[in-house]
């Protein structure tokens, strides 16, 4: 694991405590560690916590009460404690002695008793450490100073004031509150224009504590458990499984084109949704899960990329329906992809974390801390004492359980409207309502609590294991269904997938995910397109039927299946027709069978091979056939003399038309551009009749 | 919860599986807010419509009683999108109430004050509305109160409708205990007791009762109850007839109080018995009889087969809201889908009984239908396939080799009594020349109708050849096979009346036969499809045999 992973499963006050010995630095001793962190922090609380950082190897504390760590602790908090370089630090790069002693005077100390700028560091820092002094000068300060002084204090590093320096404050406003500050030592240069609160200073402002408050684990209110908590998550279970399994049907045999952005168009998500009575951004969730399940993959070339089933969709289809309940579950404890992202659209007005204002599947964002705030959810509401939580209490838990897997709690800092929720509270509802939509957890009434095979899916159980416990309230749809009256099949709580499949293959839903199927010409059609016979169908609906199947159904197969192939269409590229007797014989030919030529009737035959192939045998054969047009007129073929028109540019074509009159019967060019044009294009009115002329002439 | 009888899907549609131990009680507790749609053996499929559920809760229900019956059978959790979805749709009914306020104007009020300045605005709503009178009520033109309704009703805020009924001219009409011909015993059934009292509480509304459950009785029933000068209105003036005599046979008027109102005579009398066709029948442009109608005082208004009510009706009854108002039919669906209307005009289903009800408890026939499909010679199969699109239909539903066939059914039931239903006359009468029976069409006079009837119901007459004019309200009792051999298209509601011709119980409890029969490989049968899924909807077994079969058993 590293440091940062480890970090992220830390709690608030552990991870203060961590942030601590980052800013005191390692190695030191439990005593200066106390003594650092002041008496907001009680004993009991440091030494848990130093138990807990111990644990994962952070703070490794030795018997004499020292505490040695890796190397680089402060690396995951940028600036540990919100604290910048100490005066030592600056002193190295821009702040001059003449500065240092400006600031000492200005501070009301006395100047140091050593000499050198080493001696006046010293003396800076120490009166900058002193909470009273520094105390009184933020007080002298006016109201901008102030105000940049509160900003550097906030900033996660140095601000950049413009014109300091420089000589004149000209035009930059903030120069004079800088300078003013410069002068006390509350502001230091790191670079020219970048400056920083000392650390001393910092600490001061802070009463000398690098925490002044500790903050406290959040109080969770007791709550009972919702009596019917276990068949809520079986409900929320088996509608998420229904939802996947009817998007499979519908992009089974028509894959869903995307738009061009990648995703899928607002219109078609709609549409599907209403059908599989969805909510938009549930259904989002569902096929951005089924994506990461690998059921579900974008393919087809680029520009025409459209959504489908994997080849492993077949399988997952197959396997019982808590398997796939369970590599649901899997999928979205694995996914770094945000799926949740869909749902906090729902919250209200969209935080500024949302991809936007509408849910967009397959173009979620990843995040590394996804799977960790599922985790650590499901993990609150699996541990917690009372068994269910207050949905308010609970981000409040889950920001103290894992702060660096949540957005800090901001009521809408950045929203200029001041309209934005909690973005905290927002992102926790939505990781709920993903819990919730699978079932592995329930939320009702204002309270939370773990769902199905919750505890299997926290300790990683694979999806095998997920499934087996799943098993009982996620039963497979059964094998057995009614066949009404009226031609339909009613299944009633679902169908085996297996069963279900065949179904779908000659029966079409009544509407998408009811468990009612109507059997009708169409459908059977489809049965028998793809090769199976009445007999088939008839012994499968029999064979799963629990009732009688009505005579009406059975004389519908047959009269589909005798229906079925009445005309027949195939592909031939050459056709033979006239006398039944001389097709017959020029089938039966050794160079009829050489050509494929089939007899379709008396007196036609077709091949798969060209007129002029067929032709030159039949004539080889001393037969003496004649070319057909598609029409059925006779075509004169290559019997009159060939003539190669020039190709005409348009200057010529030009001349061509201004020639007039210097057409003849025969001749290769053409005074009417328009005639040129069709000539050139094949369609040839004037030398199709020449042809017919030649031919009756020849004959 | 978990092994009851109903799946509820998040589509509205909620399936009943019949064999399950406890249907009948989870089918008793939906069925005053679900709409049967279909209920083929096995299971049935109920909608929650939004006008099924206004129905319900103008009939009293609560969302929450109809949640907590849904709870209570389903086997799943019921979708909880669904629910919200129920209870917002059953909360629209009734935030908006027509009353009559003191001063005697009719005024739409609501306590929702939002939801009033909401339709207040709306322009299809506008119109019908006169002064605002005060912010929770605006007043409405009398002549209005129909239009008002359907247009709130377009809108999804249904009003209740409590502004009351005039009482119109009282006129005191008694069942009697025998019928007055024949001198058999007779009593309103249970469910036409029912009917009668569902209907009388609301004051009007639609009862739906299958074809020979006895509509007629349930509107005599309703006239007693009301008591009330009535004008019924009817199909034809031989259903006129009909009424006419049950009237007389079955109450106490006197043959002067019921007056006929058709193309062949103009009586108003305290009872009026008045056909569609004249009502709607145009003079210079205008309705003349329709006007005529709605100046008398009449206390009930009784409109028979109310899904085939043309749109002049419709326009004609949006003006008289303040009577009451009885629609009778055996089906709510109207080929031409305006059953808002029905539900805004007339009013809500009061009562309903399904057919498979009736049938079991011996009230109506049990029905067998039969399909059967007959082979063209090549020679028809031609003319078929070059025929223009138009004339396709006609082509292959008279085609000739469809008479051998009719031959042999009707010599294979040569002791039942035989209907042969089609719609085109030439074949028709080929057929009657045929079987050597009667034609009747729309041509045959009233007077020669009746006659043969007559002898076809005292038995002296075994086969009668009929074109669409038996498709309403002919009572035919002793009819127990029909043939149908062409018909509109793929009509389900002409369907249903054709069957009812058949389904009056028969003396002996036998089983009725209603055969179809279509010529294979063209667009007769994909009409027949239709229809038959129509009937297995209705839970009628429905085989489909050759022709062949029917051919070989004459020898």
């Amino acid at each position: 694991m590293s440091l940062a992973a480890a970090m992220r499963s830390l709690d608030l006050g552990a991870l203060r405590l961590a942030e601590l010995l980052a800013v005191v630095g390692l190695p030191t001793t439990v005593a200066a560690l106390a003594e650092a962190a002041g008496p907001g922090l009680d004993r009991g609380r440091l030494r848990a916590g130093l138990a807990a950082l111990a644990e994962l190897g952070i703070a490794l504390p030795g018997p004499d009460g020292t505490i040695s760590g890796p190397p680089r602790l402060g690396a995951p908090f940028g600036r540990p404690g919100g604290l910048g370089p100490p005066v030592a630090e600056l002193a190295k790069v821009g702040v001059s002695a003449e500065r240092l002693d400006r600031i000492l005077a200005n501070l009301g100390m006395p100047p140091p008793t050593g000499a050198g700028k080493a001696a006046l560091v010293r003396a800076v820092s120490a009166a900058l450490a002193d909470p009273r002094v520094v105390a009184r000068a933020a007080a002298g300060a006016d109201q901008d100073a102030r105000r940049l002084l509160d900003e550097a204090l906030a900033a996660p590093g140095p601000i950049t004031v413009m014109g300091v320096g420089y000589g004149r404050f000209a035009g930059y406003p903030d120069a004079e509150p800088a300078s003013w500050l410069l002068d006390r030592g509350l502001l230091l240069p790191v670079t020219y224009s970048q400056l920083v609160v000392p650390r001393e200073a910092a600490l001061g402002l802070r009463g000398g504590l690098v925490f002044p408050e500790w903050p406290a684990p959040p109080v969770i209110e007791p709550l009972g458990r919702l009596q019917d908590g276990p068949a809520r998550a079986a409900a929320a279970a088996t509608r998420a499984v229904v939802a996947a399994e009817g998007v499979c049907a519908r992009l089974d045999r028509e894959p869903l084109a995307l738009v061009r952005a990648g995703t899928v168009a607002i219109r078609d998500l709609r549409r599907l949704a209403r059908d599989l009575s969805l909510a938009d951004e549930e259904l989002a969730l569902v096929v951005d899960l089924l994506v990461e399940a690998a059921v579900l993959a974008v393919g087809g070339p680029f520009g025409q990329r459209s959504l489908g089933l994997r080849p492993e969709a077949d399988a997952w289809l197959a396997a019982p329906r808590a398997r796939r309940w369970a590599d649901l579950a899997a999928a979205w404890r694995a996914a770094d992809l945000a799926v949740e992202d869909h749902l906090v659209t729902r919250q209200g007005p969209a935080s500024k974390d949302a991809t936007g204002d509408r849910a967009r599947p397959l173009a979620g964002r990843r995040l590394a801390a996804a799977a960790a705030r599922r985790r650590s959810l499901l993990e609150a509401l699996t541990t917690l004492p009372a068994q269910a939580a207050a949905l308010d209490t609970l981000a409040a838990l889950l920001a103290w359980r894992q702060p660096m897997a949540w957005p800090p709690a901001s009521r809408g800092a950045q929203d200029p409207a001041g309209a934005g929720i909690d973005e905290l509270e927002a992102t926790v509802r939505a990781v709920l309502d993903a819990a919730t939509f699978l079932g592995v957890a329930v939320a009702e009434g204002g309270r939370a609590q773990a769902g199905l095979a919750a505890e299997g899916w926290l300790a990683g159980a694979g999806p095998a294991v997920l499934a087996e416990v799943a098993a009982s309230v996620l039963p497979d749809g059964s094998d057995r269904f009614l066949i009404a009256g009226d031609l339909t099949v009613v299944a009633p709580g679902g169908l085996a997938p297996g069963v279900e499949t065949r179904l779908a293959g000659l029966a079409d839903r009544e509407t998408a995910g009811s468990g009612t199927w109507r059997v009708h010409d169409a459908s059977l059609r489809r049965a028998f397109d793809e090769g199976r016979s009445a007999d088939e169908v008839l012994d499968f609906l029999r064979r799963h039927s629990s009732t009688p199947l009505p005579q009406a159904l059975e004389y519908l197969v047959a009269e589909a299946a005798r229906r079925h192939g009445r005309l027949r269409v195939g592909g031939a590229a050459t056709y033979l027709r006239g006398d039944p007797a001389l097709v017959t014989g020029a089938v039966r030919s050794a160079a009829g069978r050489r050509l494929g030529l089939r007899e379709l009737a008396p007196g036609v035959a077709v091949t798969g091979r060209s007129q002029a192939e067929l032709l030159a045998v039949l004539r080889k054969a001393g037969e003496a056939p004649l070319a057909e047009e598609a029409d059925g007129s006779p075509r004169p073929e290559g019997l009159r003399p060939v003539r190669h028109a020039q190709r005409p540019g348009p200057d010529r074509l030009g001349r061509a038309a201004t020639a007039g009159n210097g057409r003849d019967g025969h001749g290769s060019h053409e005074a009417d551009p328009a005639a040129a044009v069709a000539r050139l294009r094949g369609r040839l009115p004037v030398q199709a009749a020449t042809g017919t002329d030649q031919r009756a002439a020849r004959g | 919860m978990a092994d009851g009888a109903l799946i509820v899907q998040s589509d509205r549609s909620v399936l009943l599986e019949v064999d399950h131990p406890r249907a009948d009680a989870a089918r008793t507790a939906i069925a005053p807010f679900a709409e049967l749609e279909k209920s083929p053996e096995h299971v049935h499929t109920y909608r929650l419509t939004p006008l099924a559920l206004w129905n319900a809760r103008a009939a009293g229900l609560t969302p929450e009683q109809v949640t907590a019956a849904l709870q209570e059978h389903s086997r799943y959790p019921v979708p909880p999108g669904l629910l919200t979805i129920l209870v917002e749709t059953m909360g629209r009914y009734g935030r908006l109430v027509l009353l009559a306020d003191p001063d005697g104007r009719l005024v739409l009020t609501s306590r929702d004050p939002a939801v009033l300045e909401e339709v207040v605005r709306a322009r299809k709503v506008a119109p019908h509305l006169g002064e605002r009178l005060a912010p929770d009520r605006v007043e409405v033109p009398l002549g209005e109160r129909g239009r008002l309704k359907q247009a709130l009703l377009a809108l999804g805020w249904p009003a209740d409708d409590q502004a009351g009924y005039v009482e119109g001219a009282p006129l005191p009409v008694e069942l009697l205990e025998a019928n007055a011909t024949t001198g058999d015993r007779f009593g309103l059934r249970r469910y036409q007791r029912e009917s009668v009292a569902a209907f009388a509480a609301a004051g009007s509304g639609v009862i739906v009762l299958p074809c020979g459950a006895g509509k007629t009785l349930v509107g005599i029933g309703a006239m007693a109850a009301v008591g009330a000068r009535t004008l019924i209105l009817v199909t034809s003036t031989l259903a006129a007839r009909q009424w006419r005599d049950e009237l007389l046979d079955r109450t106490n008027l006197e043959p002067a109080q019921v007056g006929e109102y058709s193309g062949a005579r103009k009586e108003i009398a305290p009872v009026t018995i008045a056909t569609y066709q004249v009502l709607v029948a145009r003079r210079g442009g205008r309705h003349t009889h329709l006007d005529l109608l709605g100046l008398q005082d009449w206390g009930l208004i009784v409109y028979d087969e109310v899904h085939l009510l043309p749109a002049p009706v419709f326009r004609m009854t949006a003006e008289i809201q303040a009577r009451r108002r009885l629609g009778l039919t055996a089906t709510l669906v109207r080929e031409d889908g305006r059953e808002a209307d029905v539900f805004s005009l007339i009013g809500p289903k009061r009562y309903d009984v399904p057919w498979r009800d009736l049938e079991a408890q011996g009230w109506v026939a049990a029905a067998d239908c039969v399909e059967v499909r007959v082979d063209l010679t090549d020679e028809e199969r031609m003319d078929y396939a070059l025929a223009e699109p138009e004339e396709r239909y006609r082509r292959a539903a008279t085609a000739r080799s469809k008479l051998p066939v009719v031959a042999s059914l009707a010599t294979a039931h040569l002791a039942d009594r035989v209907l042969v239903i089609g719609q085109y006359l030439d074949q028709l009468r080929t057929l009657g020349e045929l079987l050597d029976a009667p034609v009747i069409t729309g041509d045959t006079l009233v007077k020669e109708r009746e006659e043969l009837f007559a002898a076809f119901r005292a038995g002296e007459l075994g086969r009668l050849v009929v074109s669409k004019v038996a498709n309403f309200s002919i009572d035919l009792p002793e009819a127990n096979v029909a043939i149908q051999v062409s018909g509109t298209f793929g009509s389900r509601q002409e369907e249903a009346q054709r069957l009812g011709r058949i389904l009056r119980p028969k003396a002996d409890g036998g089983r009725a036969r209603f055969y179809t029969v279509v010529s294979r490989d063209t667009n007769d049968t994909e009409y027949a499809q239709r229809r038959q899924r129509f009937l297995a909807e209705q839970g009628y077994a429905y085989q489909l045999i050759d022709a062949a079969a029917i051919l070989a058993t004459r020898t």
